[in-house]
């Protein structure tokens, strides 16, 4: 069963001159696959990323996960399947400023019924896999961006995402800190076959992507 | 029992955050907190000083509260349903009651004679009252010349009488002398004990001529049972006399009982409780204004947050909850220091005055339990805003 099936998906967004974003995309990403969407600003990849990750809803087509019609599914379907299901990293790493890493990193248990107990445990062991063991204490304002992207990935990876969804990740990282993050993606990502989707601009991103899938103007056009 | 758990576990999610939020910005909380706190302190201070001042008002007024009561049994009762004679002792054994006299009206007209015979000259027409030896004390009448009746006289079967004033003045006894003048009702004589120079608290005692109830075999059932209380227990006697007088029918009789102070104490408080809580209502309003206007701005800070939170799995419910959370306790924590200082200020005030504080124990719970409603109902709009956001718009926007 493929992790993502996208069938004629189309979104319009509503206003004085309405917005065609995606226009009658299809896409399949098969388990355990790494995809990278590339294309130039507005052509549609946020937008395909967070109608995957049940943040948005299509205008028009269909939308499967793991084999599921997620189209018309109930809010609180969908906000279960994001808690437990799927991970975000986002390119604003969208730490929270008051919480240390180790908070943040719990954050992303919060909604998926983890045990509390169970949450600090899990979030001290992605926080030593992503290489911050010892940094628990640190509130996001001590730590470098590189730093904090990686406090991002464990929060994504601290559920138990089988689908990471990632929006620019490398976006806001100096060389040095992308090739770090970049390793540690793979890494993870083999550890737990794991099926990754990610909209980049950066050429060092989609080169180590399994396939690219490649937008212009809300369609996609080709591998 | 997953269901229950789990339930418990989500609550203790969102108030452990919402905590959290309120100690990251330890600031605006705490100016967000006072204004509920001083909204719940005028309240509860208002409360519990007008319940001093009410207290201290009636301390006051009781020394003016009437002490005299009067139970009367309404004319053409048969027998058994009014008063009787013996009702007295069992009034009497009231905590609370000082002293207590029956008294029943043998006629209005009754043809009363200085004299043995003979002449009209000296004889009027009279009110004629049969009572017992505490009538003088109990309705605070003042014998000016001679004795009022001897308890012995209750039950004795010899004749006595005391003259009003005004009866002494229609039957010319103006040179009464104790032992040595009588009246005479059909012929029969009732020597004179006293006169009375005041009726005191019952007027129309100075018209009456009352003889001893002992002088009669056969004494009519009684009209009234006078009754005098200690200074502040009228309200508490009042309340139990028919039930003493007329164990079988208490619904019978009439209680009069002037209840003057304790009406007085309500009216004070319930003037001063209006005023403060007018002016407390409108302090929480203001309070509600600024938990919302804080909440909103806490809203619109928080967008990435909230963006944040709903891929992380919450639903819109999780994060209304979340932000009314955040605002109800700001209105329990106002709430609770502002009944802390609102009990402070009575305790205060009342020791400045010489009071004694009195505060009722609802009013210091209601204080948190006022907060955190006006923390509810002010976070109500900006936790709705914060459902409604799109986490998309929220994401981007941030």
């Amino acid at each position: 069963m493929n992790p993502v099936t996208l069938n004629g998906v189309e979104r319009v967004f509503a206003g004085d001159v309405p917005i065609r974003a995606l226009d009658g995309a299809d896409l399949t990403v098969e388990e355990g696959e790494y995809v990278a969407l590339a294309g130039p600003s507005g052509s549609g990849k946020t937008t395909l990323l967070n109608i995957i990750g049940l943040l948005d809803r299509p205008t028009a087509g269909r939308v499967f996960l793991e084999g599921t019609d997620m189209t018309g599914a109930a809010e609180r379907e969908r906000s279960r399947l994001r808690a437990t299901h799927i991970g975000f990293v986002f390119q604003a790493f969208h730490l929270v400023s008051h919480l240390t890493a180790e908070e943040n990193v719990r954050l992303g248990m919060t909604y998926g019924n983890v045990p509390r107990r169970e949450r600090s445990r899990r979030a001290r062991m992605m926080l030593e896999q992503v290489g911050l063991g010892g940094r628990e204490e640190s509130p996001p304002g001590r730590l470098s961006a590189g730093q904090q992207q990686r406090v991002a990935v464990a929060r994504a990876l601290a559920s138990g995402c089988r689908l990471l969804l990632c929006d620019e990740p490398t976006g806001n990282l100096d060389g040095a800190s992308t090739a770090a993050v970049l390793d540690l993606l793979d890494r993870l990502r083999e550890g737990r076959r794991m099926t990754v989707v990610t909209a980049t601009h950066d050429p060092l991103v989609s080169d180590r992507a399994d396939r690219v899938v490649r937008l212009a103007d809300g369609r996609v056009g080709g591998t | 029992m997953a269901g229950p758990s789990r339930a418990a576990g989500r609550a203790a999610d969102v108030i452990a955050g919402a905590a959290l939020r309120v100690l990251s910005r330890p600031g605006r909380a705490a100016l967000t907190i006072v204004g509920v706190a001083l909204g719940v302190a005028v309240l509860v201070g208002a409360v519990g000083i007008s319940q001093s001042a009410g207290n201290r008002i009636v301390s006051r007024l009781e020394t003016l509260e009437p002490t005299l009561i009067r139970v009367e049994a309404p004319p053409g009762e048969p027998p058994g349903f009014g008063l009787s004679w013996g009702s007295e002792p069992a009034v009497r054994r009231i905590a609370g009651v000082k002293s207590a006299a029956t008294a029943a009206a043998l006629g209005d007209d009754v043809a009363v004679s200085a004299l043995p015979s003979g002449p009209a000259n000296r004889t009027a027409r009279l009110t004629v009252l049969a009572a017992s030896s505490g009538l003088a004390e109990t309705t605070g009448a003042a014998v000016g010349r001679g004795t009022f009746f001897d308890p012995l006289l209750d039950e004795a079967p010899y004749r006595a009488a005391v003259l009003g004033e005004g009866a002494a003045l229609s039957l010319e006894m103006t040179s009464f002398a104790p032992g040595r003048d009588a009246i005479f009702i059909d012929g029969a004589a009732f020597p004179v004990l006293g006169v009375l120079s005041d009726a005191g608290e019952e007027p129309s005692l100075s018209g009456a001529v009352i003889v001893s109830r002992g002088a009669l075999s056969d004494p009519p059932s009684p009209d009234v049972i006078y009754v005098r209380t200690d200074r502040g227990a009228a309200g508490t006697v009042a309340g139990q006399l028919a039930a003493a007088a007329n164990p079988g029918h208490p619904d019978r009789l009439i209680v009069d009982h002037a209840a003057g102070g304790t009406r007085l104490r309500r009216d004070v408080e319930s003037d001063v409780n209006a005023l403060f809580a007018a002016l407390a209502l409108v302090t929480l309003a203001v309070a509600a204004l600024g938990i919302a206007n804080v909440t909103l701005t806490s809203v619109l800070e928080r967008r990435g947050e909230i963006g944040l939170r709903r891929a992380l799995g919450a639903t819109r419910a999780r994060i209304g909850m979340e932000f009314l959370t955040e605002s109800s306790l700001l209105g329990l924590l106002g709430g609770a220091l502002g009944a802390s200082a609102g009990v402070t200020a009575t305790v205060a005030a009342a020791a400045v005055r010489d009071w004694a504080a009195v505060l009722d124990g609802w009013v210091v719970w209601a204080g948190p339990l006022l907060g955190m409603l006006t923390g509810l109902a002010a976070g109500a709009y900006p936790s709705l805003r914060a459902a409604r956001l799109e986490p998309t718009a929220a994401l981007r926007d941030a």
